[in-house]
């Protein structure tokens, strides 16, 4: 092989400023360089941590509503699911959905006999696997290789799995720079937003607002088309995949017989991200894994359908194991974290089916109330349907267990899954669950009223007592109430109770005319 | 189904992804349209396959993917249904050649087409010892997430071009 030394004009548009080789290396981002610029404008959907006390549903979806934008999203995403929806299944596809329904159920019949078969085999392709409990568990694995590593800079693929364990705050926390490689997440992330959608992150931000955001880190006025904001994009990643010590990605399908780790991008980002660094760390929740390397000829047309409309997408990366000896380019390691988050206590249970998901997003486009409130008013990692189902089971979301109150129970996301979970099914019977926990105070507080006014003597105590206390009480009270109490008091005032009992002396006296 | 309608198929499919399908009627034919489509452009070549045996010397080539214009491959299969690239990693095969540079060329006798992608797993499948990875490539590189306007060569390249042409002493598949 030849080589030129002399300047390469033909491949300017690769030029870094400083090499990305020798003791010069500089291991700090380019893509986030001007970073501090940008003055995120909702902190509320900010992806660090979800407020720990969500507001309640009435207050969240009316701050969604009022946001601006919201009806842009609306437009774009009822677009979306026309061109993807109104047709129905095509016929190809339909018998795919069957077939791959009926893989995912079958996975979900022997899930820790199938992880264990992957392990297996993922070991003896020289994959480390780590298993992790919780998401702490998990972001702790990663931070101990990438401290091991002597790691600085992280360039990650999209991952919905690191979202619930807010991987990115965590790594930022120990100094190590991450950056979402994902045009989409490389937008939210720039925002300080979570992801709104499965698939389409930043599908809630228009080409202006995303323009505005370059502006800013730029820190000049750069060309605003899509494709020069995407260029733009491009050539401050390209510089980071090169300087990166640590690839971060998902996994879409991990097949239990061969240990192969399968990602579905259509950019190339998890390209980059799993081929430039010198380690690379692939995070699945558990449920990603498949009984069969094969079985790809079925779930990976059927995700794509589902997701984008596409028969496949641009890329699909298959990965075994770490570079080999006789190998030019590659990771030297390559870890799989295994990520359970209270998701092995649903298998079994009522709601397993809900673990048949492959993330495609359709449920979402789909879903009417997901469409109009947007991804973010769910206050959770993953919003529209499939959110509402999966957060209250989920270990560290339970405080979502009001989410399936947020559905028009219309069933169009049954129709729209690839795989045939019953969200319908399941939203009604998580809503059964939240009030036989959520109403037994409430039943003791009616209780104890009947007991009081089933005597006349209770009943004119507590005429009398309103009468002479509530007059004291401010009738702004309510709104002083705390935590959910609050959403419910919102618009609410006291009655007047001076006037309390006034209709039964009222009526009496009426009687005696 | 043909080699040539297989080739066919795939050139329809490949050039409604925007990728650029070239019709060779034999193995010279088609490394001089590598030649013609690399000019004088700075090359990285995986000649670890046997596809690319004899093109290094008429490139001008470079180390480094990333000083690169055009990576030059060639395939395990290619999908006539879709547009699809199989490609394996090892010796003389790197992940970056088909990755990095902004145009990818690659090499696509018509006996390695197989018609659908399932056909396409069944060989990865059968594939022993299994290669530390695969790439799947179908058509540019793209994305849709600025306003779900579809944008070309996002991280991977913008431009894919593939040649195809007949090996007169391999059978099809």
């Amino acid at each position: 092989m030849t080589s030129t030394d002399g300047p390469v004009p033909d491949a300017a548009t690769t030029t870094v400023p400083d090499s990305a080789s020798g003791e010069s290396r500089n291991r700090r981002s380019a893509a986030l360089s001007g970073r501090e610029r940008i003055v995120p404008t909702r902190p509320d959907w900010a992806a660090a941590a979800i407020p720990a006390h969500r507001k309640p549903l009435p207050i969240l979806t009316r701050d969604a509503i009022g946001q601006a934008g919201t009806t842009a999203t609306h437009t774009r995403l009822s677009g979306k699911n026309r061109a993807q929806n109104d047709s129905g299944w095509p016929p190809e596809i339909a018998a795919l959905r069957e077939r791959g329904s009926q893989i995912r159920r079958e996975t979900l019949e022997d899930l820790e006999g199938y992880l264990h078969s992957l392990t297996e085999k993922a070991e003896a392709n020289g994959v480390v696997v780590h298993r992790a409990a919780t998401p702490e568990d998990a972001a702790r694995v990663v931070s101990r290789i990438a401290a091991e590593g002597d790691v600085k800079l992280v360039v990650k693929a999209k991952s919905m799995a690191t979202e619930e364990m807010h991987l990115n705050a965590h790594l930022e926390g120990q100094g190590i720079e991450v950056v979402e490689t994902d045009l989409g997440e490389y937008i939210v992330q720039l925002a300080d937003e979570r992801p709104s959608h499965i698939v389409g992150p930043a599908l809630h931000k228009s080409q202006v607002e995303v323009g505005a955001l370059f502006n800013e880190l730029a820190g000049q006025q750069i060309p605003q088309e899509a494709e020069d904001l995407a260029a733009f994009a491009r050539e401050r990643l390209r510089t980071d995949f090169r300087r990166a010590d640590m690839g971060i990605t998902g996994v879409n399908f991990a097949a239990a017989d061969t240990g192969t780790l399968t990602l579905v991008t259509n950019e190339g980002n998890a390209d980059m991200v799993t081929s430039q660094p010198r380690i690379h760390v692939a995070v699945m929740t558990l449920e990603k894994v498949i009984p069969r390397f094969r079985d790809l000829a079925v779930l990976v047309p059927l995700l794509c359908h589902a997701a984008t409309a596409q028969k496949l997408t641009v890329y699909l990366t298959m990965l075994n194991g770490p570079r080999r000896k006789d190998e030019a380019d590659g990771p030297e390691q390559l870890h799989l974290v295994i990520l359970d988050n209270g998701r092995s206590s649903i298998v079994g249970g009522p709601y397993e089916e809900v673990l048949a998901c492959i993330r495609c997003g359709n449920c979402q486009i789909a879903c009417p109330v997901y469409r109009t409130v947007g991804g973010h008013a769910y206050g959770s990692v993953y919003g529209g349907p499939i959110g509402a189902v999966l957060t209250p089971l989920l270990e560290n979301t339970r405080d979502g267990a009001d989410l399936p109150f947020l559905s028009s129970l219309c069933g169009a996301c049954y129709d729209a899954c690839p795989v045939k979970i019953p969200l319908p099914d399941m939203l009604v019977d998580l809503r059964a669950d939240y009030e036989s926990r959520a109403a037994r105070p409430r039943r003791l507080l009616w209780r104890l009223w009947a007991r009081l006014w089933d005597s006349p003597v209770g009943f004119r105590l507590t005429v009398i007592a309103l009468r002479v206390l509530g007059p004291l009480l401010p009738r702004a009270l309510v709104r002083l109430l705390p935590g959910p109490g609050k959403g419910w008091a919102t618009g609410r005032a006291l009655p007047a109770m001076g006037n309390a009992g006034r209709f039964r002396s009222w009526f009496a006296g009426r009687r005696a005319l | 189904m043909s080699g040539i309608d297989l080739a066919e198929q795939f050139r329809a499919a490949l050039t409604a992804l925007d990728g650029v399908a070239h019709l060779c009627t034999s193995a010279a034919e088609a490394h001089d349209r590598v030649v013609d489509l690399c000019a004088a452009a700075s090359v990285v070549i995986d000649e670890g396959h046997p596809d690319t045996a004899g093109l290094a010397e008429r490139l001008r080539l470079v180390d480094d993917p990333w000083e690169a214009a055009v990576g030059v491959t060639g395939v395990d299969v290619a999908v006539a249904e879709t547009g699809t690239l199989v490609l394996s990693w090892g010796p003389g095969r790197r992940r970056s050649t088909p990755l990095v540079p902004p145009v990818h060329v690659a090499l696509v006798p018509l006996h390695r087409l197989v018609a659908t992608y399932a056909d396409a797993i069944d060989v990865l499948a059968a594939m022993n010892p299994a290669p530390s990875g695969m790439q799947l490539v179908t058509g540019p590189s793209q994305s849709a997430d600025i306003e779900m306007k579809l944008v070309k060569g996002v991280h991977g390249p913008g431009q894919v071009h593939v040649v195809l042409y007949p090996q007169p002493d391999r059978a099809c598949t």
